[in-house]
């Protein structure tokens, strides 16, 4: 069965129809890749999975429940975690605290608790501290936990997103271009990270993604997005030789795949 | 463990320390009875100015209201101790009234924590100005039904209550004031409310119930001025709606922004220095107020972090980036006056 399920879902902002007819159902550990040229929805795409967007129609299933009309945190706590395109971490912490705010739904103690300072809260902060520098250390970040996230290199600060969407357990990681803006360099280790993920944690990925290099060499199925159209889907080989893919990104007469092969 | 409880005793030792050497000094005269007062008034604005702290500073929503929980929690402790103490006889401060003090402090705090409930549920889905002027339209609200309740003196406020806070309740207040906030802001409501001003949309697709949590920040909030309120009433014996206006509450906006925002030890030092500096300055006249502004827009220019510059005192045990010392005080003047954005010389273009 699949974890999740989306069918036939759009959205509408005024009049503009930006996702259109939208089909995708992910298999438990698969990595999948959504493509697409600028503007095609794929970011609307994550947003509505992730419940920032309410879909103006379709149905989005996770393990068979709807999400629609959840909040995300409330999607959160079914176990989709994601990063963001325009890094959205908590700058002003420590590279601890933002893994630890992620860390927080395992802390049962309650308000009193926290206020009073009681034995329980204590074990229980002490255990949120040990398991998240345990988290950061499987990423080799526990010598960076106590720097300002703010302060973080570019590419770090992107694998802390990571490290913190890891941090609420989910099932299924959307990622959304991890690599935007890297240099080639920089794109292996984004690519050594997610295979880090993929090996260490029983986890499902969506991944959207713009250098094609690196999409063709990690994704196993891959979805081509263009006017919040899906316009085509299968294997990185199909892909790459799809006349209306290179039509998308080339435009109508270009080169025939040479360049989107990367 | 040994280590880290020889060292709380420590702090332990300097809060008695301060305690001590501020009543000996009243004491003994140095301190006026006058100067008490304002000093006493200071360990109020100071209960305020945390609770401040932890919907501007900590959640990063902007409340301009928190003078009208101040006076939910003046005005109904101040009806709970003149209705209860006649009623049981008692006159002098023994036990038993110190007791129903208590118990009027609590009942104040909570029928505004309640209040703040009511008000956070449907206003905390708007934010930043719009949050501002809600809770300012609130605070005034409260003001202006006390001034038609007459069964609290209406406009001309409320006589008669009796003096039973003093510097030791409103020390050991103020002590436990900053030990919640501590507790609250490193527990995990407190590091959710942070990811909430930090940022909003990451901290709910990281599990956060934002609006869950800005509730409960506001609630502990709300309750803590209705205890600042309840101290307040019972040291001056007398309050008026006008107590409770809003200058009150941008006045703690004052002592938050100089002490530094989203800090414990900020909050402190600012509305300590700032209800105590104008009592110093009181020979220059009508000049103080000119001093006032002057120290105003001093920390704005020079110390946007506030006097502490974001840090906190080491005992506190919360973990902050001090602001970073910039000497060159040229090159911040020049800052000030550079165009955002522009890199200064644009302005000198056509």
């Amino acid at each position: 069965m699949s974890v999740l399920e989306a069918k036939g879902v759009g959205i509408t902002f005024g009049g503009l129809r930006a996702v259109n007819d939208f089909n995708l159902s992910l298999d438990k550990g698969e990595l999948v890749a959504i493509i697409g040229p600028n503007g095609a929805g794929k970011t609307t795409i994550f947003n509505m999975l992730s419940g920032i967007y309410q879909p103006t129609d379709g149905e989005i299933l996770i393990d068979g429940q709807s999400i629609l009309k959840k909040s995300p945190h409330e999607i959160n706590l079914m176990g989709v975690a994601r990063t963001f395109q325009n890094i959205r971490l908590f700058t002003k912490l420590s590279v601890l605290d933002n893994v630890k705010v992620a860390m927080k739904c395992k802390a049962t103690y309650g308000f009193l608790d926290a206020i009073l300072r009681t034995k329980k809260c204590k074990k229980e902060e002490q255990m949120i501290e040990e398991k998240s520098l345990e988290l950061l250390s499987l990423f080799s970040m526990d010598n960076v936990s106590h720097l300002q996230a703010g302060n973080l290199p570019y590419g770090e600060q992107r694998k802390l997103e990571i490290v913190r969407a890891l941090a609420t357990d989910p099932k299924m990681l959307f990622l959304d271009e991890p690599a935007a803006g890297m240099n080639e360099v920089e794109i292996e280790e984004v690519m050594e990270v997610i295979a880090n993920v993929r090996s260490k944690f029983d986890i499902t990925v969506l991944l959207i993604e713009h250098h094609m290099s690196m999409v063709m060499k990690i994704a196993e199925r891959i979805k081509v997005l263009d006017f919040g159209e899906t316009i085509a889907e299968g294997k990185p080989e199909e892909i790459q030789t799809n006349p209306y893919v290179i039509e998308a990104y080339l435009g109508k007469g270009g080169a025939a795949g040479d360049e989107i092969k990367g | 463990m040994k280590n880290n409880k020889k060292t709380i005793k420590k702090e332990y030792i300097c809060f008695i320390a301060v305690y001590l050497l501020l009543y000996l000094l009243h004491y003994v005269g140095i301190i006026s009875n006058y100067m008490f007062q304002v000093i006493m008034l200071a360990g109020v604005n100071i209960i305020m100015t945390l609770s401040l702290n932890l919907v501007n500073g900590i959640t990063g929503l902007f409340s301009l209201g928190h003078a009208g929980f101040m006076a939910i929690g003046a005005y109904i402790a101040a009806i709970v101790t003149t209705t209860v103490l006649p009623m049981l006889g008692i006159s002098a401060k023994n036990f038993a009234s110190e007791f129903i003090f208590l118990i009027a402090i609590l009942i104040g705090g909570g029928i505004a924590a309640f209040g703040g409930f009511l008000i956070a549920r449907p206003t905390l889905k708007v934010r930043g100005d719009y949050l501002a002027i809600i809770t300012l339209g609130f605070g005034e609200v409260i003001r202006s039904v006390i001034r038609l309740i007459e069964y609290v003196g209406g406009p001309r406020g409320m006589i008669g209550i009796p003096k039973l806070a003093n510097f030791t309740w409103i020390f050991v207040v103020l002590l436990l004031t900053v030990y919640v906030s501590r507790n609250f802001i490193t527990s995990t409501y407190g590091r959710a409310c942070l990811a909430i001003r930090e940022n909003e949309i990451a901290a709910e697709a990281m599990g956060t119930d934002a609006r869950h949590y800005k509730t409960i920040a506001f609630t502990l909030s709300a309750f803590m001025a209705g205890v600042a309120g309840a101290l307040f009433a019972h040291l001056l014996m007398f309050i008026s709606p006008d107590n409770f206006a809003y200058s009150k509450s941008s006045d703690l906006l004052v002592y938050l922004y100089t002490g530094g925002v989203g800090t414990i030890t900020g909050s402190v030092v600012g509305a300590f220095l700032m209800t105590i500096l104008p009592e110093f300055l009181r020979f220059m006249e009508d000049w103080r107020l000119v001093i006032y502004a002057l120290v105003l827009l001093y920390t704005i220019i020079f110390k946007p972090y506030g006097i502490a510059g974001n840090r906190e005192l080491k005992f506190l045990g919360i973990h902050t980036y001090a602001e970073k010392k910039e000497r060159n005080w040229k090159m911040r003047i020049m800052k000030l006056f550079a165009k955002k954005g522009g890199n200064g010389h644009e302005r000198f273009r056509g």
